[in-house]
């Protein structure tokens, strides 16, 4: 068991540096966002000349910033959840019972991530395009939601199988 | 398949089932969906699985949501909220738990130009929250004060869950935003009373004032004031933007994010990790928020598309009781799915089914859909299901899911109360509009 640890470290290690970026992503679309809509208000109302893409731009980082952040979120345990019932176990019990969810959060994930990779792949032979001003592929978004959540569907798993010691999330109620 | 009722008791039921063995919320709704997709639908629904989470997260008011939370954020960490307390300490004086009316005050403000009550809800957990409970406020009454002032959002114009219901309903849209006042102000009295006979009853609830040893002086007052300047660079990025009509609600958080920076850089706290800090901050706060709202989403379309929400309300209706009773069962049906349907999504079902029975027992509609409204809106303050509940949570990184459901419901209470007062006095919705 500790070799086969061992020998998937080097892989959690690169799963921890995409999801780290992911972060980085998500709170640079964020900033992104402000820059955009004062550039909007600037062009809008002191030159006169209102941008076209602005507002569909904006709506697709906020995509960009949720799905970005959302695994290294679920690897910090930080995803809202009421645990009540858990909290109220003996604590053992409630530990089998935190492990349980995270593992059929982990199946809901990843079957979410294989949903959403047929739905990319159906829509890049398509080359369906988004009903915006400026249009461009959907197939790159819905990329970007089965990636995440088939590493947060990931990260569920290792939230099950770690050391009891760590088991709680910060997200707990 | 499943439809109607059944299909409302069993996917709640469920939902409720997965969300109380510990699984995260969205992965409640995630599942619930997951099923009740495969069951309807079959794996050719699945396409509409991955559509729905695309449509919510790329909606373009939801924006308004990270851009409080930034905000927030950058107050927090600039030591802005700080100044704030200060000043009014020192310019309001010896009463005790005066900061609960600054809660209320900035929550209802912040919540009504926004449209936004649940990023202001984040807001004010992730900056006020924590220097109040740092202070000695009590966090529970804290809590309830953001949640109720949030909530209030939809009675105070301009108010968009008015003009919808209006336009819905064929009321008086203008009529209905003025309704909306006297009975937004008496439940701020009841919320402040509240407040104060609780910090009355027990002192423990605010700190004491000590730290306030005599009436502050005219210099003190002009000083405190002076300090309030950078702080009101914010509040007016953000109000005055919407009321000059320069910026809509979204536009104008993004423009208080700046005005956040500008308060950070007067009071020698801008810097590189400040905007790091902040956004990584805000995205992750913002990220567990909407994903809760992309996957409750197509819960509530799965509700209505089992005719479950319908089916319920036509049975409400086709009850042969008292006017008096029917009205209850009108208001509380609304009060009870807002817990887990989208507001617009439930006018859009429920407002049309309405219209001949209020025009069969006679009542004002004018008083009646200003109590649908408040109502509606209480259903995303009550527990377990209220998006504002879990907002405030996100927000709130030292805090339990549990403490935000017992700090909510005294205030749902409230609301409650207020609308009774409000059934027995119809005179407070509908004086104002008598007089245009």
């Amino acid at each position: 068991m500790s070799n086969a640890v061992s020998s998937l470290r080097p892989l959690l290690r690169v799963q921890d540096a995409v999801s780290i970026a992911g972060q980085g992503l998500g709170a640079i679309a964020l900033a992104a966002i402000v820059v955009i809509y004062a550039y909007e208000i600037i062009m809008r109302y002191f030159i006169g000349t209102p941008t076209v893409w602005a507002s569909d731009f904006v709506s697709f980082l906020l995509l960009i910033s949720v799905f970005a952040v959302l695994p290294w979120l679920t690897r910090d345990g930080g995803n809202v959840a009421v645990t009540l019932l858990p909290d109220y176990l003996p604590p053992a019990l409630g530990d089998k019972l935190l492990r349980f969810g995270f593992f059929i959060s982990g199946l809901a994930c990843l079957y979410v991530a294989y949903i959403g990779l047929e739905e990319t792949l159906r829509l890049f032979e398509r080359n369906t395009m988004t009903l915006t001003t400026v249009r461009v592929p959907r197939w790159p978004m819905l990329a970007l939601i089965t990636l995440s959540m088939l590493n947060a569907g990931l990260y569920f798993f290792r939230l099950t199988f770690r050391h009891a010691t760590n088991a709680a999330g910060t997200g707990r109620a | 398949m499943l439809e109607g009722i059944p299909a409302i008791v069993v996917g709640v039921g469920l939902l409720l089932g997965l969300m109380l063995l510990g699984l995260p919320v969205f992965i409640a709704f995630l599942t619930v969906n997951l099923l009740a997709v495969g069951l309807m639908l079959g794996p050719s629904g699945y396409g509409m699985f991955i559509a729905s989470m695309f449509d919510t997260t790329t909606t373009n008011s939801l924006v308004t949501i990270p851009m409080f939370i930034l905000m927030g954020e950058i107050l927090f960490r600039s030591n802005a909220v700080d100044v704030l307390f200060h000043s009014i300490d020192t310019i309001v004086g010896k009463v005790r738990g005066r900061q609960y009316v600054l809660t209320v005050l900035l929550a209802t403000i912040f919540s009504t130009l926004s449209g936004a009550a649940m990023g202001v809800a984040a807001m004010l957990s992730r900056s006020l929250l924590p220097t109040m409970v740092a202070r000695g406020y009590d966090s529970k009454l804290a809590i309830g004060n953001i949640l109720a002032g949030a909530s209030l959002a939809p009675l105070i114009p301009p108010s968009i869950l008015a003009i919808i219901v209006g336009m819905l309903a064929g009321v008086s849209i203008s009529g209905l935003l003025i309704a909306g006042i006297l009975p937004g102000l008496m439940f701020a009295v009841l919320f402040l009373g509240y407040t104060f006979i609780r910090v009355r009853l027990d002192p423990s609830l605010a700190p004491s004032d000590e730290g306030i040893r005599k009436e502050p002086s005219v210099g003190e007052v002009v000083m405190a004031l002076v300090q309030l300047i950078p702080f009101s660079i914010v509040i007016i990025s953000v109000i005055g933007l919407i009321l000059m009509g320069i910026a809509t609600p979204t536009e104008a958080g993004a423009m208080g994010v700046l005005g956040a920076l500008v308060t950070a850089a007067i009071y020698r706290r801008f810097s590189l990790s400040l905007i790091k800090d902040s956004t990584i901050s805000s995205a992750r706060i913002a990220a567990m928020i909407l994903i809760i709202m992309a996957t409750s989403k197509l819960f509530s379309q799965l509700l209505a598309f089992t005719g479950g929400a319908t089916a319920l309300t036509q049975l409400v209706a086709g009850l042969d009781v008292a006017p008096w009773l029917m009205i209850f069962l009108l208001m509380a049906l609304p009060f009870i799915l807002c817990m887990f349907i989208d507001q617009i999504a439930l006018m859009l079902i429920v407002v049309p089914i309405y219209i001949p029975i209020l025009n069969n027992i006679g009542v004002d509609p004018l008083w009646f859909w200003l109590l649908f409204l408040i109502n509606i809106t209480v259903g995303g303050m009550t527990p377990p299901f209220g998006y504002t509940l879990f907002a405030l949570k996100s927000g709130w990184e030292d805090g339990r899911l549990a403490e935000v459901f017992s700090a909510a419901w005294p205030f749902v209470f409230i609301f409650i109360l207020g609308m009774v007062l409000l059934a027995i006095f119809p005179g407070i919705v509908t004086f104002l509009p008598s007089l245009i």
